[in-house]
């Protein structure tokens, strides 16, 4: 159930939230990182986390940096400054989001 | 259990045949199967490396990396658009814009008291095919020179030999002058002079920016977008 399209319009935020707290990470790590955090309930396709990646990267909210470990290189990204402020944005549309869908459909009745 | 170096080399001709050309993409995706392949020897040391790599190649999907190539096309095209913009721009700073403006004031100049002022546009835009012509076959030909040099290839680079693909479009404003009952349309008001050296001026700058000045200086972007490889 974990995978479905509510999910999808989130990947980008998940990816900035992930990296803000991360400094830098790589795209193997982000898959297991949110595959532990939300305890396998969410897992995120390498089809999708890669264009993800590299949408954020072109629109300049991502740095890229490559690093050689063991035998292969590694590329690893982190936040620019724009991506820094653009996550803070993104997160507060996420929660303003969830706030308004929770008021939707579980809506507090008084008669006051 | 860790991935030899013989077998990372496996990884990149599984990527290659798997219609990844770009050698930074490669790398990437290299890395994400290498990482895969490791974790599944940790939960299960007996697992082939041929099995493990086919199951983490289905991790991507029916498609499997084509998604990953379109997306990185797109992302590195609007880099490659972000590149002319700067280098589009840089003529509109001082000194640089003595350049710019010397250009349009002699077309301005020429059309103003040129009498024969549709015979002049066409001139100018035959000697600009011939001369657009003559330096899309030397950058051909340094491609050619490239490809012999080294067998990697890196997706920017592509764009910038390409010409972000738009070579079709840059003969357009060429077959535009060619047509010349469009002349027959306005008169040569100063205003009409002024909009059509600003044009040509324009486009001379872009052909310039685009064949000449940015696949020299290929190798200087190619190091900003990837400074960690050695790419040569």
């Amino acid at each position: 159930m974990g995978n479905s399209k509510l999910y999808k319009g989130s990947l980008n935020t998940i990816i900035l939230k992930l990296l803000e707290k991360n400094d830098k990470m790589y795209g193997y790590e982000i898959t297991q990182r949110v595959k532990e955090l939300t305890k396998g309930e969410l897992e995120i396709t390498e089809g999708a986390l890669y264009p993800a990646l590299h949408k954020l990267e072109s629109e300049g909210l991502l740095d890229v940096e490559v690093v050689k470990v063991d035998n292969r290189m590694r590329k690893y990204y982190k936040l620019t400054q724009k991506g820094t402020t653009e996550t803070a944005n993104r997160l507060a549309e996420l929660e303003a989001f969830i706030r308004n869908m929770e008021h939707l459909v579980n809506p507090k009745w008084s008669i006051d | 259990m860790k991935i030899s170096s013989e077998q990372i080399q496996n990884l990149y001709k599984f990527t290659q045949k798997h219609y990844v050309e770009y050698f930074d993409l490669q790398t990437e995706l290299v890395d994400h199967l290498a990482n895969g392949i490791e974790t599944q020897w940790q939960h299960n040391p007996h697992i082939s490396f041929e099995d493990a790599l086919e199951k983490e190649f289905k991790k991507f999907g029916v498609f499997g990396f084509m998604e990953v190539v379109e997306e990185r096309q797109k992302a590195l095209g609007k880099k490659y658009l972000g590149i002319i913009k700067k280098e589009f721009l840089s003529y509109f700073s001082w000194p640089e814009f003595i350049k710019f403006a010397t250009l349009w004031s002699v077309l301005f100049a020429g059309l103003y008291w040129v009498g024969n002022k549709e015979m002049l546009v066409v001139s100018l835009l035959i000697i600009i095919f011939v001369v657009m012509l003559y330096m899309l076959f030397k950058l051909n030909h340094t491609i050619k020179q490239r490809r012999r040099n080294s067998n990697k290839k890196w997706m920017l680079e592509q764009h910038i030999f390409n010409l972000g693909g738009v070579v079709r479009g840059m003969f357009i404003p060429l077959e535009l002058g060619a047509q010349l009952r469009l002349f027959e349309l306005f008169s040569w008001s100063v205003l009409t002079i002024t909009f059509v050296s600003l044009a040509i001026t324009i486009y001379v700058f872009l052909l310039y920016i685009m064949i000449y000045k940015i696949p020299k200086k290929a190798r200087v972007y190619l190091t900003e977008t990837y400074p960690e490889y050695n790419y040569s």
